[in-house]
């Protein structure tokens, strides 16, 4: 049987055992227009279960892939801050107004410190555990080729909506053919275990889904690379 | 599931909307299928063991004068069901709560009430899904479904139609046949009955025909009676989750210690407040094992 398809990367639990995870609440630029790759990819809206990165200017900004390609960052994508949960603020008919995503190219005047700016609200990568789609089948298909793939890390790969409530989404996934053991460069996302389907998942289909916890982070002033033992953009 | 708050629904912040378009939701735990197909008991303990034990085969001609020939008993595999803790909680904060017009849009409780029932449907079936996998095998290293299951005592017996066939009376007749020859736990012949035929609900309609009809469905024998309507006395019990196949069919036999689920607890509903984020959780919580003792409570065909 087919796996659903839930979208996003969805909170699980957090590490230090808390109910609920803590949440920040950022504003977004005017005009803002998330692209899934860096100087090219696709412009999507921002959705619920996206990554973000701090865009060390007050505001966020998608995660992306492709930040450059050669010497010893290559394949960088950006490391993740959070993942968005909700939009407490979003511009609509011209008017604030909660809403379950932004609009790409959104403007708005006054700046981000003032009551138009779209406010996005994030959970923090640092310290919880996720949920995650895989792109493709693992392996040999089975419970246990999934298993073991466990304490491996991968990327994310984003595969664009263009239908459903937001579209266009930027729909991450879990990139399958990334899987590594040796916790290579930007391989932020490390297996824990199978999401909370467990059994009843097809694991010779795709969509099986797996908690993941991000390896490295994006933090302002973060100097040393090598401290998560992957380059920072 | 993420967090729910005013924005992850936020069309329903005012009354404007005629209705909600969303999953039905209430009395999850009746509408469930696997109750249908499978023997349904509590369990008591954190696991429970079935063992098997096989009787002492043929009795033999004593001549006269000498001893009585003897019996002996046989150990088959154990059989341990263990306990298993399945759940789910939605985290909806209190602006959610006080804002969200339309009790349809959250209901928490509700749909942790159908994502267990559902997951409780799905993993029973996985078990019909599962039946001729080798990665999923009962007590004696065989799946549900095989043509080698081991006796105690030596020897295998089958499951399986030898051939699969598609539903029709001709099958039911050979599978029945079948089933009236199948071994005890000695190997002797004992005979089951068929009493469900469980199946993808792709042939909901042969199996009606073929249960149904008091003369035989076949093309060209419209004169003969239906045995299988008449001498037999199967329930058909279509399965709508099982969905790898719609060819595969079951016959489920009166044998004793079949197909079983054991609750260990039924599903129980918490609610509590992360006081300081002012965020409410719902959860719901059951455990509970699912499997077999006795192969010969089914009788599979992989078509």
């Amino acid at each position: 049987m087919a796996n659903n398809h839930r979208y996003g990367i969805r909170f699980v639990r957090s590490i230090s055992g808390n109910d609920t995870p803590q949440i920040f609440t950022f504003p977004i630029a005017t005009a803002y227009a998330p692209t899934t790759v860096v100087g090219a990819g696709t412009s999507v809206n921002l959705n619920i279960g996206d990554p973000v990165k701090l865009l060390e200017d007050g505001t966020i900004g998608l995660v992306q892939t492709g930040q450059d390609s050669a010497g010893a960052n290559t394949d960088s994508d950006d490391f993740a801050f959070g993942i968005i949960v909700g939009f407490p603020r979003v511009i609509v008919g011209g008017y604030p107004r909660p809403g379950s995503f932004y609009t790409t190219g959104t403007t708005y005047t006054g700046g981000i410190g003032s009551d138009s700016a779209p406010l996005v609200s994030v959970i923090p990568v640092a310290g919880n555990i996720f949920e995650i789609d895989a792109n493709a089948v693992v392996g040999a298909g089975t419970k246990g080729a999934c298993l073991a793939v466990v304490g491996q890390t991968a990327r994310i790969a984003y595969s664009v909506l263009s239908t459903g409530n937001g579209q266009p989404k930027a729909n991450p996934l879990l990139n399958v053919a990334d899987f590594a053991a040796g916790g290579a460069n930007q391989l932020q996302l490390a297996v824990l275990g199978l999401g909370k389907a467990g059994d009843a998942m097809d694991f010779s289909a795709t969509n099986v889904t797996f908690q993941v916890q991000f390896t490295a982070l994006d933090m302002p002033q973060q100097g040393d690379p090598s401290i998560f033992g992957a380059n920072v953009e | 599931m993420s967090e729910i708050f005013t924005s992850t629904a936020a069309l329903a912040l005012k009354e404007t909307l005629e209705d909600i378009d969303t999953d039905e939701h209430g009395s999850e735990g009746s509408k469930a299928v696997f109750p249908k197909w499978m023997t349904v008991k509590p369990m008591s303990d954190n696991y429970i063991e079935f063992y098997e034990v096989a009787g002492s085969g043929l009795a033999g001609e004593k001549p006269e004068g000498e001893s009585i020939p003897v019996g002996t008993i046989y150990e088959g595999p154990p059989t341990r069901f263990n306990a298993r803790t399945y759940g789910q909680r939605m985290i909806v904060s209190d602006e959610a709560l006080e804002d969200l017009k339309y009790d349809k849009v959250v209901m928490a409780a509700k749909r942790n009430n159908r994502s267990l029932w559902k997951l409780a449907d799905f993993d029973a079936t996985l078990v019909l899904v599962r039946a001729t996998s080798s990665s999923y095998v009962g007590a004696d290293g065989q799946p549900l479904a095989s043509t080698s299951h081991t006796l105690p005592g030596g020897g295998t017996y089958s499951n399986m139609l030898a051939t699969a066939m598609s539903p029709s009376k001709a099958a039911l007749v050979i599978a029945t046949a079948q089933l009236m020859q199948q071994v005890g736990h000695d190997g002797l012949i004992d005979g089951v009955e068929p009493k469900k035929a469980v199946f993808p609900v792709q042939q909901w309609g042969v199996w009606r025909e073929v249960l149904g009809s008091s003369f035989d469905p076949t093309p060209g024998a419209f004169n003969a009676i239906n045995v299988v309507n008449r001498d037999l006395n199967i329930t058909p019990v279509p399965v709508k989750y099982w969905t790898n196949t719609t060819t595969n069919w079951a016959l489920i036999t009166d044998a004793d210690l079949g197909l079983m689920w054991f609750w260990r607890r039924k599903p129980k509903s918490n609610t509590w407040v992360t006081e300081d984020k002012t965020m409410m959780n719902y959860a719901i919580t059951a455990r509970w094992s699912r499997g077999w003792v006795n192969p010969r409570s089914i009788l599979f065909s992989n078509a």
